[in-house]
């Protein structure tokens, strides 16, 4: 007897440990043209222990002049050690338009066409389709990805990004036919409006598409969280340009040529009115243009970390920081991270 | 010129002679201001998805010719429909330029095309028998047999020019290596020894070469090999190394086209500002680098501005780079207009831009609600309430350029101070603005062109001057109008004269006069309203002008454009299950124009799914028939009820049946609608009113099954045997199945080969049909027929 409990509990650790989900593994997505992981870069990726990156490989739209479908950027490798060295999941973002009466014959054109184009990419063994699809896009979005899913080698594993509006409601806009799902965790708000609510991620915002949503999806689901910053430029009430970050705030306090708003929300998109004529990110901004600048606070990014908890994904689930150029630019240490892989994983008090 | 003038004033003179004076415009002026700023346009009633819809950027009243037709500037900040892709195709610019230099260098002696046909078509075999032909002191070797009657080919031999011939060989080696390669599916693989070593073999023929004109291309062909071969910082040495080399006395295209290069090469070695420069130089001379060199034009933040701005050697240079500044943004120009105007005022440019900023304000102004309802409303309301400041500005601005008189065409000035007076509905001021300027207008294409702008907006003037209140005059005035020649060279005239009359009839309390006069007659019937079909009624009795002229797309005899109106009427109350109202409407309709009604078959009971009506048989009714047999049926039912009739539920199925038959999901669905489009089976759940491109409320369909289900369970409910019940529960399944497929919550689409998955709720009668009823003929008949049914019954 005396022999029997202690064998009894560490059965018993053992079945509770198997109960619990693994940390979240971390992981990052390149989305720039160019694959150039400079050192700082390799720095944060071996600190966090990333071992997958995501990358886009093609950016595929609708031509606008003649409708065919092409890639409007490719990427390139410039630093093949870090290519050879990690796991990259190759991805490709495709515009919904793509899909847009699409018959069956040009989807297969369309999947054989990536599969070559992927080869080029190879060893891999999964692959990510990115594509905001809508209720009209929908069949011929997922056609596409089984013929897809055929021209892929046998041991590649496809998985697709998951919006949250097509995570709370599955039963209506389906479920993709691929193996996971990366639920994009961000883009709450609405762009079109000039707001004082943050655009990329809102806890307010955010729990709309929580409460409600299935308590299990039928993939299972990675994590994607933001860290990225940008700018709507509103010109006469209407949205005219995003300005992609990191923006130079310090500048623009200081130069006179703008006037901030400090609004009372808590999560808030920076407000800034321009007083005069000034160049930004490459564009001409005029007097009364109006600056609704949306960031991810360390604060901000813990509390979307803490918001994922009530999320349905999977028990191996990669947490995958969008995306590497700007962690670097916008100074997120390891530490940060870290802290917020753990914070997805924590229990809910 | 003077009486040409008056001749064309007249016939729009007696339009817009009105004897109001001066003060009473400027009254009206402030009243349709503060009319449009206080009231703001109600939103659209379409919703802004519409299918196939084209885009509508507004309405733009100016003529291409008005301002300088040949400044390829133009593209950049105008709106002239596809004028300017008509005639600046960048890649006919290109070859012409290029060739026409060319054809200068031999003295004329040759088209540019017969240039063309030797530079770009030519393959490298040709160009080499070319050269052997050039270097041949015997002028014996023949020319290339597809040259043999290019004079440029000919001309290029007889002169032994072998200097020419050995770079086109050179050059046509070098094109392999820098035309766009790939399909952006697969990388692009140049190959850059082959490369590098062309510009080797280039800079060595650069020395060889005594013509300028032959160094300069041979220094383009080097620095081009460089720029595509990715060496950014060689094509800048190359660049500096060999242009102080080259003789540049002639003005040269292909100077400019270097300089592109070397702009790129220089972005991409991260001088912004250098690169940015160069570009500016580039948009100013070279029509066809002008679009690259635009797009390509990059300023990341102030400090590159300045740094650009002080690169430039003169005002003209500082000018360009202001108009470029503002043709990237999109928006009032005023302020650069002033900024180019004090360091320029002779720029041709700023014609463009005060015209691209004139077109801003067309855009809002001349905007009524009807417009915001055809094409949704577009426009900022904040971008709305500034137009009166930036008018005001304009017009500030133009008045100083008028005032000072040193721009080089002062009449396109005051013909634009007019045009502003009129968008601020100051319309006895732009008239008296024109007639001025008319009266000084020569026999110039600059002046004939001012002409023939002004006849447009005295055009529009005679639009915005229609009265609307009174009918008896503005049909007649409509109509000539319509008549002027200017009316005929702008498209945008007709639906803005419509657009006008219709919001004008609106404020009078006509909504049918305004809905004829903006769309065609046909399209009150996608999704009738009744206020309007009333208005419409009231006046085919007064025999009203522009309902008639409206109408005659539907008929000449006003008896049946009444019917037409009448039977849409009647359709409009059945649609809503009201039928005792529609029959006492098409009871209205004259014994002459009933019998010519269509007839339809709506009281059978059918199991099929198919849509398409049969050829009208013995048994086919007009819609005052049916409705009258509708009430009957009702009436005989209700007896059969409190008598407790076996027909019963034989009447009740009936009535079902024409509710259910009549639907959007029915055979005869025509009865009681006049469009069906099976699109939108797809996204039932977003009706009944659905977006449909030209129709003034969108297309509404008969979704709305409940009279249909009342009837059918009333006919169950009365069914006395298990045959009738099973009629009865089969359609009241047909019926809920439909009622889910409209569910906001249904994912199940048409075309789905599956069977469409019920919720429980919905699956009631067919699971009593398959449950109770299945012994019976009627449910053996129907399951074979029926794959649904046979599916669930599995």
């Amino acid at each position: 007897m005396k022999l029997l409990l202690p064998i009894l509990a560490i059965l018993c650790s053992l079945a509770c440990s198997r109960e619990q989900k693994k940390p979240l593994e971390p992981a990052f997505y390149c989305w720039e043209t160019v694959f150039k992981p400079d050192s700082a870069a390799v720095t944060l990726l071996d600190s966090l222990q990333v071992n997958t990156l995501f990358v886009k490989i093609l950016d595929i739209g609708k031509n606008a002049s003649n409708g065919n479908i092409e890639p409007y950027a490719r990427l390139e490798i410039q630093n093949t050690t870090q290519w050879k060295t990690r796991k990259i999941v190759p991805c490709v973002f495709i515009t919904n338009e793509v899909f847009e009466g699409i018959n069956t014959e040009k989807q297969a054109w369309l999947a054989d066409k990536i599969a070559t184009a992927a080869r080029d990419f190879a060893p891999f063994t999964e692959f990510q389709v990115d594509c905001d699809w809508t209720a009209g896009t929908r069949a011929a979005y997922f056609s596409f990805l089984t013929l897809l899913r055929k021209k892929m080698p046998e041991n590649v594993s496809l998985s697709a990004t998951i919006r949250l509006h097509q995570y709370k409601f599955p039963q209506k806009t389906g479920v993709p036919p691929v193996s996971r799902g990366m639920l994009m965790f961000y883009n709450t708000g609405d762009v079109d409006e000039d707001a004082e609510r943050n655009s990329i991620f809102h806890p307010e915002d955010a729990r709309i598409y929580l409460e409600g949503a299935p308590k299990q999806y039928p993939l299972p689901l990675d994590l994607a969280l933001p860290l990225f910053s940008w700018a709507q430029v509103f010109r006469e009430g209407e949205l005219w340009k995003i300005i992609p970050g990191p923006l130079p705030l310090q500048e623009m306090r200081s130069g006179g040529k703008y006037r901030e708003n400090s609004p009372l929300e808590p999560f808030p998109a920076r407000l800034w009115e321009v007083q005069e004529g000034t160049f930004l990110g490459g564009h001409y901004l005029r007097p009364g243009d109006r600056l609704r600048v949306s960031e991810i606070s360390q604060t901000l990014l813990l509390e979307t970390a803490v918001l994922a908890r009530q999320l349905d994904l999977a028990p191996d689930a990669r947490l995958a920081f969008f995306h590497l150029g700007i962690a670097r630019t916008e100074h997120f240490s390891a530490q940060q991270l870290d802290q917020v892989c753990k914070t997805v994983r924590k229990q809910a008090p | 010129m003077q009486n040409r003038t008056k001749t064309g004033a007249m016939t729009l003179f007696t339009i817009l002679k009105k004897p109001w004076s001066g003060l009473t415009w400027t009254f009206l002026a402030g009243a349709w201001l503060l009319e449009l700023f206080s009231a703001p346009p109600q939103p659209p009633a379409t919703p802004p998805c519409v299918p196939h819809a084209k885009p509508f950027y507004g309405y733009t009243f100016f003529d291409a010719d008005f301002v300088d037709a040949s400044a390829a500037y133009a593209p950049f900040f105008l709106r002239f429909g596809d004028y300017y892709e008509r005639n600046f195709s960048a890649e006919v610019l290109q070859q012409k330029e290029n060739c026409e230099e060319w054809s200068e260098r031999f003295c004329s002696k040759a088209r540019w095309e017969e240039v063309a046909e030797v530079i770009y078509e030519s393959d490298a075999f040709e160009l080499a028998q070319l050269h052997e032909a050039a270097s041949d002191p015997t002028r014996k070797t023949p020319l290339p047999y597809r040259l043999e009657d290019n004079n440029f080919a000919y001309v290029v031999a007889y002169n032994g020019c072998a200097e020419v011939t050995r770079y086109l060989t050179y050059a046509k080696r070098c094109e392999a290596h820098v035309v766009p390669r790939g399909d952006g599916w697969s990388p692009v693989q140049r190959n850059i020894t082959d490369m590098m070593e062309l510009i080797r073999e280039g800079r060595e023929r650069f020395d060889e070469t005594q013509s300028a004109f032959v160094k300069l291309r041979y220094l383009y062909q080097i620095v081009r090999l460089a720029h595509y071969a990715g060496a950014h910082q060689m094509t800048v040495d190359l660049y500096d190394e060999l242009m102080p080399r080259v003789d540049r006395k002639k003005r040269s295209v292909i100077f400019y086209w270097a300089l592109g290069h070397l702009a790129g090469a220089m972005q991409k070695l991260g001088k912004y500002p250098e690169a940015a420069y160069r570009y500016s130089i580039i948009f100013r001379h070279c029509a066809s680098k002008r679009t690259q060199a635009f797009r390509s034009f990059v300023i990341r933040d102030d400090k590159d501005w300045q740094k650009t701005l002080k690169f430039c050697n003169s005002n003209e240079e500082r000018a360009t780079l202001h108009l470029m500044r503002a043709g990237g943004s999109h928006t009032w120009a005023a302020v650069d207009m002033e900024a180019i105007y004090d360091m320029d005022p002779v720029n041709p440019q700023l014609e463009l831009l005060l015209v691209s900023d004139v077109q801003e304000l067309e855009k809002i102004l001349l905007r009524t609600q009807v417009t915001d309802h055809k094409n949704g409303r577009a426009l900022a309301k904040i971008k709305r309430e500034a137009v009166a400041k930036h008018l005001l500005d304009l017009q500030k601005f133009v008045r100083r350029v008028i005032r000072e008189a040193k721009v080089t065409n002062p009449k396109t000035w005051r013909a634009v101070d007019g045009y502003l007076e009129l968008l601020a509905n100051d319309r006895y001021a732009a008239a008296k603005t024109w007639d001025r300027l008319e009266d000084e207008l020569g026999y110039s294409k600059q002046d004939k062109n001012t002409f023939q702008q002004l006849e447009i907006w005295r055009c529009l003037m005679a639009i915005m001057n229609l009265d609307t209140t009174a009918s008896d005059t503005v049909d007649r005035l409509s109509y000539k109008v319509r008549s002027l020649t200017a009316f005929d060279q702008n498209p945008y005239f007709e639906p803005f004269l419509q657009e006008w009359l219709s919001a004008g009839y609106a404020r009078n309390n006509h909504p049918g006069k305004a809905m004829i006069a903006a769309y065609p007659p046909h399209t009150i019937r996608y999704n009738p309203r009744l206020d309007v079909l009333e208005d419409l009624l009231r006046l085919s009795n007064t025999f009203d002008p522009i309902l008639l002229e409206r109408t005659m797309m539907i008929d000449t005899n006003p008896e049946r454009i009444k019917a037409y109106f009448l039977e849409t009427k009647g359709v409009y109350f059945l649609s809503r299950g009201e039928p005792e109202a529609a029959a006492a409407i098409f009871r209205q309709i004259s014994p002459v124009e009933q019998a010519r009604m269509t007839q339809f078959v709506p009281f059978a009971n059918r199991f099929g799914e198919k849509i398409n009506r049969e050829p009208p048989r013995e048994t086919a009714q007009n819609r005052l028939e049916i409705v009258e047999q509708l009430i009957k049926f009702e009436q005989e039912a209700k007896a059969a009820q409190a008598l407790q009739d076996t027909n019963e539920a034989k009447i009740w199925l009936r009535l079902g049946d024409f509710w259910y038959n009549t639907s959007f999901f029915g055979y005869e669905w025509e009865v009681r609608d006049f469009h069906r489009d099976g699109a939108n089976q797809a996204r039932l759940a977003q009706g009944p009113v659905f977006p449909l491109e030209g129709a003034p409320d969108g297309n509404r369909e008969n979704l709305d099954l409940d009279l249909a289900f009342q009837y059918y369970e009333k006919a169950y409910q009365a069914a006395r045997t298990q045959e009738m019940k099973a009629r009865a529960a089969f359609m009241l399944a047909r019926v809920q199945q439909k009622q889910w497929f409209s569910h906001p919550e249904c994912t199940y689409r048409p075309g789905n080969p599956n069977v469409p998955l019920l919720p429980a709720e919905y699956m009631k009668y067919y699971d009593l049909l398959i449950t109770r009823h299945s012994k019976t003929r009627y449910y053996e008949t129907v399951v074979k027929e029926c794959k649904w049914l046979a599916a669930y019954a599995r």
